[in-house]
């Protein structure tokens, strides 16, 4: 059925000029940050600052990367990073699997109702509980815990509403073969639609892995104690500690983007992992032999 | 059934797995549910945000214990935060605890003062500092300060009068202010066979300074003046040419008003506009933000050649040169205080002030002030700027070496000024910054005003319609001072 | 009447179990979500002071809102920017997930997705700063106009022209986002039977036409729910505003949570904030509502 070798399976002509074409300049368009972001992280000090694009070395030196790690000491962040998004993230997706699969649920009375009720939570600005959050926290002790970390946004409305439609394209002949076969409602979610929903999972999974590891906000607030601090956060600190008000030391931009770099290769590390779930997901057929 | 019983056990299952991961055993989910309903949402909780942080500092704090939410002010990182608070509590003989935020300053400020936490002093500009006074956050120090001789006598009375507002003193100084000056590329200006020294003080001067430069340049896209217009902070050196002071000021009458959208500063609107006309203004001036302009001004672009920036900024473009190996020969930054007044003067803009401030729930105000007035002692200074001895650097009676660490550091623990007056730095100030500094006394600190951003929005906006020639002068002032008005900046 | 509410009764009996499985959910949005959220909307009757002593002052807050033309402005200015990268970025993460499921050679494809998703990855600081050097008058697309129109060209100073500030939002907006919208698209794409397109192609079906009557078909569910899910942002758009903002263009882009973060945190004024924040969720709510039954988003689930 595959036919390697070939560009595009069966587009022909214009089209297929065509969508060569966009997918070029997308391409080429969304690659230009990260390739800035390398050059400019492995650029010497004085090469980083010069205005304007930098797409190529003028000097190749890792400079920026020594600065980050002589003001920083990122083995315990990083570690701290890794478990608070790892564990929040796997929770996340197992509970959002589980009421995705409630709220298929064709009979199931007010439904709608509670998918409102979901939904309803992924609408609040962030200004309008900015203090409430906060005093919440401090309420049920969560500053200055992993706890809190993990527990502040380990549901999230976004993933069940996913997850909801991806089971949803799981056809109901299987799930009545399934039942027919004698297996349990456990079973089918497990075995049935688990499976078939591996690339929803995956995507679900890794979109909320990025916005769980990148977030600083959150941490930054609920956080002081800096044996807590994450990844991001504690690069973000390194930047910021070095800016007053009337700027006498600055962290240089090959530093800057050299943390950047520091931050983003693991997600893609992550990603390069989660793609193959993501790009051939699980054929229907293997699932119903 | 039986299944559903099997899918909610499993439920249970990840939950419980996730309240144990996720507290340690300390509880779970359940029981802080419980919790949250059972308290009320009033602002005065009894358990305080930073009661978790409860590491025993130096033992004997006689004077009780103080506690500080800073800003940029302390230790780079966890363990020379410790050490900090170990200086400052033994010079202090308090028991100094420091919370320093990682980044989001202003978001955590205010979700601690929201919820009532509890710090003695509290780090805030002057325009945070003006907000919280009329909300009646903060404590009235005045009677300390009086009552204390190093506040008094340590401190210009000028830079109390900046922060006096109704004839009361809420806050104490982090750091001495220091003033923007024009910064000059000097190996550009040799290359064009100018002089920076004798360059004329009035637009024509200027102007046929930076004619010469664009002139001795073959590089098109290179723009000899470049300026934050947007927000419209940097142009004192220029204003000064009409006497027109930045910011907002009171008339005879007490009313508020910006000298800038007045008819009188026309002419420097005017000559920024013929600039601009020209090419001797970089067009990116309108969107570039200060990081911009530095970037230019740097010695790998020189894509502009004259800018106004902080007196500490001039030398810190030669002191990243320098370390990159390029000499003095071949990059050069130096200064001038720019345009002069019509009676022979200069005025340059000074930062707003750094404070920290006294809530009005502190616990320990005595404390808080002895601490203030730590920060305002020769002593103090040095912790603040270069550091901690035998951490940031090493021996004794003006004969100092920085460690390594203290060189990353950059002079900077929170106050590379001191406010100290007569503080004597234990460096030498990095090269150009001598001459910066020369010009201090020119420099006066805007009225702090709480809408400083709609200030600043303005006067960018319209300001730059008028120099692209987008409205004529009269007309763009007139705007500019109608909205200023509209918005609550000004009252005429 | 009473019989359907036996049944209902009933059902919701039979369901139990189901109802006990959601309840962990449900009281974790009650505490982290909703409990915060009653708080947050009290403090907009108030005028509130930091440290305690706040006092009501019933709808003192929402008159200044509504009556203030800067609120209506950053409105105006929340939708079209908003709205405009909503529909631009969804049209761009179709075209996107659809050439991305053409391209056949695994290699070539794996890197054009992780091509894609890149800016998704990187902070608005980084890429919103990428976009105004390539704006700037010295930046790319000025050097591009500059060799088509030959030396007498004038660079533009693209982020300084107010007519130029929405479409720029617009585009760098969906431009960064497309790739994640193309990634929620995918998801649904590869659970496509390959022998559907199988079928077809010995039917004749061109390629074009595959797409058209198999693919796009089997993702518009998933179409509905990134819209549904994705429209309940368009007013909470602050990061790429704050980065990309300047005074010149500040009339046609700033945008509600910008006007909050201005008069929340910058000026303390926490009750009008609140307020101001509670008719976004208000409108939010509105906006959603409506879109759901446009796209009769519920009959995705009969």
């Amino acid at each position: 059925m595959k036919k390697r070798g070939k560009l595009s399976n069966h587009l022909k002509g214009g089209w297929a000029v065509l969508f060569i074409v966009l997918a070029l300049i997308t391409a080429v368009t969304m690659f230009l940050p990260m390739w800035e972001v390398f050059v400019v992280g492995t650029s010497s000090t004085l090469d980083s600052s010069s205005a304007g694009l930098k797409l190529w070395w003028h000097e190749f030196s890792l400079e920026g990367f020594e600065y980050v790690f002589r003001v920083t000491k990122l083995a315990k962040p990083f570690l701290n990073s890794l478990f608070v998004t790892t564990t929040g993230t796997v929770i996340q997706v197992l509970l959002a699997a589980l009421a995705g699969y409630v709220l298929i649920q064709k009979e199931l009375p007010f439904r709608n109702a509670i998918s409102s009720f979901i939904m309803l939570t992924m609408m609040v600005p962030g200004d309008l509980t900015l203090i409430s959050v906060y005093q919440l926290n401090k309420q049920l002790h969560l500053l200055n815990s992993y706890q809190g970390l993990i527990l502040n946004g380990l549901i999230s409305g976004f993933s069940i509403m996913m997850m909801r439609n991806y089971f949803q394209t799981v056809p109901y002949t299987l799930e009545e073969a399934a039942r027919i076969d004698g297996s349990g409602e456990f079973g089918i979610f497990a075995r049935i639609y688990m499976p078939i929903s591996l690339p929803g999972l995956a995507t679900v999974f890794f979109m909320e892995y990025v916005a769980r590891w990148n977030s600083i906000m959150l941490p930054a607030t609920l956080v002081t104690d800096e044996s807590l601090y994450t990844l991001p956060v504690m690069l973000k600190a390194m930047i910021m500690s070095t800016e007053s008000t009337s700027g006498t030391s600055v962290a240089p931009d090959n530093a800057i983007m050299a943390a950047i770099i520091i931050t983003t290769v693991p997600l893609l590390l992550i990603y390069v992992f989660a793609q193959k779930f993501l790009l051939n997901g699980i054929s229907m057929g293997a699932v119903k032999e | 059934m039986n299944n559903r019983k099997w899918l909610t056990m499993g439920m249970a299952g990840v939950l419980a797995a996730g309240a144990l991961a996720g507290c340690g055993g300390a509880g779970t989910t359940g029981t802080s549910s419980g919790e949250a309903g059972s308290q009320t949402a009033g602002a005065s909780g009894t358990t305080t945000a930073g009661a978790e942080k409860t590491t025993s500092k130096s033992a004997a704090a006689s004077g009780g214990s103080v506690k500080i939410l800073s800003g940029v002010t302390g230790g780079k990182d966890e363990e020379e935060m410790k050490l900090f608070e170990q200086a400052l509590s033994e010079a202090t003989g308090l028991n100094v605890t420091i919370d320093k935020p990682a980044s989001d300053y202003d978001k955590v400020l205010m979700q601690k003062l929201g919820a009532g936490s509890d710090y003695d002093l509290v780090y805030v500009t002057a325009s945070q500092y003006a907000n919280l006074v009329g909300q009646g956050v903060l404590l009235d120090i005045t009677s300390y300060v009086k009552n204390s001789d190093i506040l008094t006598n340590n401190i210009d009375p000028k830079e109390w009068a900046d922060i006096t507002i109704d004839g009361k003193v809420y806050a104490g100084f982090n750091k001495k202010e220091v003033h923007r000056v024009v910064a000059i590329n000097n190996t550009l200006m040799k290359k064009a066979g100018l002089d920076y020294k004798s360059v004329e003080p009035t637009f024509d001067g200027y102007y046929n300074m930076l004619k010469t430069l664009k002139d001795a340049s073959s590089d098109p896209d290179f723009y000899p003046i470049n300026a934050v217009m947007s927000d419209a902070w940097d142009l004192q050196p220029y204003f000064a040419a009409v006497g027109a002071k930045e910011g907002v000021v009171l008339d005879e009458n007490g009313k508020k008003y910006a000298p800038y959208a007045e008819d009188s500063a026309a002419p420097v609107w005017e000559w920024f506009k013929k600039l601009y006309d020209d090419g001797l203004l970089d067009p990116s001036s309108f969107v570039d933000k200060t990081k911009d302009m530095r970037a230019k001004m740097e010695a790998s672009s020189q894509k502009t050649a004259v800018t106004a920036d902080w007196a500490a900024w001039v030398g810190l473009h030669n002191t990243t040169a320098s370390a990159a190996g390029v000499s003095t020969e071949d990059y050069e930054i130096v200064s001038l205080p720019g345009l002069q007044t019509p009676d022979g003067s200069y005025m340059l803009g000074k930062g707003s002030a750094s404070l920290f401030a006294v809530p009005a729930n502190a616990k320990n105000v005595e404390g808080a002030v002895k601490v203030l007035e730590y920060f305002a002692t020769q002593e103090g200074g040095e912790l603040l700027s270069t550091g901690i001895k035998d951490h940031d650097y090493t021996g004794t009676d003006g004969n100092y070496t920085l460690t390594d660490i203290g060189a990353t550091h950059g002079g900077d623990h929170g106050a590379p000024f001191p406010i100290y007056k007569d503080y004597k730095p234990l460096f030498p100030y990095a090269t150009g910054v001598e001459e910066a500094m020369s010009y201090a006394k020119y420099a006066s600190i805007d009225m702090i005003i709480p809408n400083e951003s709609d200030y600043k929005e303005i006067v960018g906006k319209w300001g730059i319609r008028i120099i692209k020639g987008e409205v004529s002068t009269a007309e763009g002032l007139q705007s500019m001072r109608s909205e200023l008005v509209e918005r609550g900046v000004t009252e005429r | 009447m009473n019989k359907d509410k036996k049944n209902l009764w009933r059902k919701m009996k039979r369901f139990r179990s189901i109802y006990l499985l959601l309840l962990p959910v449900l009281i974790y949005f009650v505490v982290f979500s909703y409990y915060p959220l009653i708080l947050g909307i009290v403090k907009s009757f108030q005028e509130v002071k930091l440290l305690g002593n706040s006092e009501f002052v019933g709808l003192e807050n929402y008159k200044t809102v509504f009556t203030n033309s800067q609120y209506h402005q950053a409105f105006i200015n929340s939708l079209i920017v908003g709205g405009g990268t909503f529909v631009f970025q969804f049209v761009w993460g179709l075209v996107v997930a659809l050439v991305l499921n053409e391209i056949r050679v695994k290699i070539l494809r794996s890197a054009f997705q992780t091509v894609t998703f890149i800016p998704y990855l990187l902070s608005w600081s980084v890429v919103g700063g990428l976009w105004i050097t390539i704006l700037s008058p010295t930046g790319m697309i000025n050097g591009f106009l500059r060799l088509l129109e030959g030396a007498a060209y004038t660079p533009v100073a693209f982020m300084a022209e107010a007519g130029f500030a929405r479409t720029i939002m617009i585009f760098t907006g969906s431009w960064k986002g497309a790739g994640y919208f193309a990634a929620l698209f995918m998801a649904s794409i590869v659970s496509i039977d390959g022998s559907l397109y199988e079928a077809a192609r010995i039917d004749g079906a061109s390629r074009i036409q595959q797409i058209r009557y198999i693919t796009v078909p089997v993702i518009v569910p998933t179409m509905k729910v990134v819209a549904v899910l994705s429209v309940m942002g368009i007013l909470r758009n602050f990061d790429q505003i704050f980065v990309m903002m300047n005074a010149t263009i500040s009339d046609k882009v700033k945008n509600l949570l910008y006007l909050i973060y201005e008069q929340g945190i910058l000026k303390f004024n926490v009750g009008e904030a609140t307020a101001a924040a509670t008719v976004v969720l208000v409108a939010t709510l509105l906006i959603t509502q409506a879109v759901r039954k446009l796209l009769h988003y519920d009959a995705i689930y009969e």
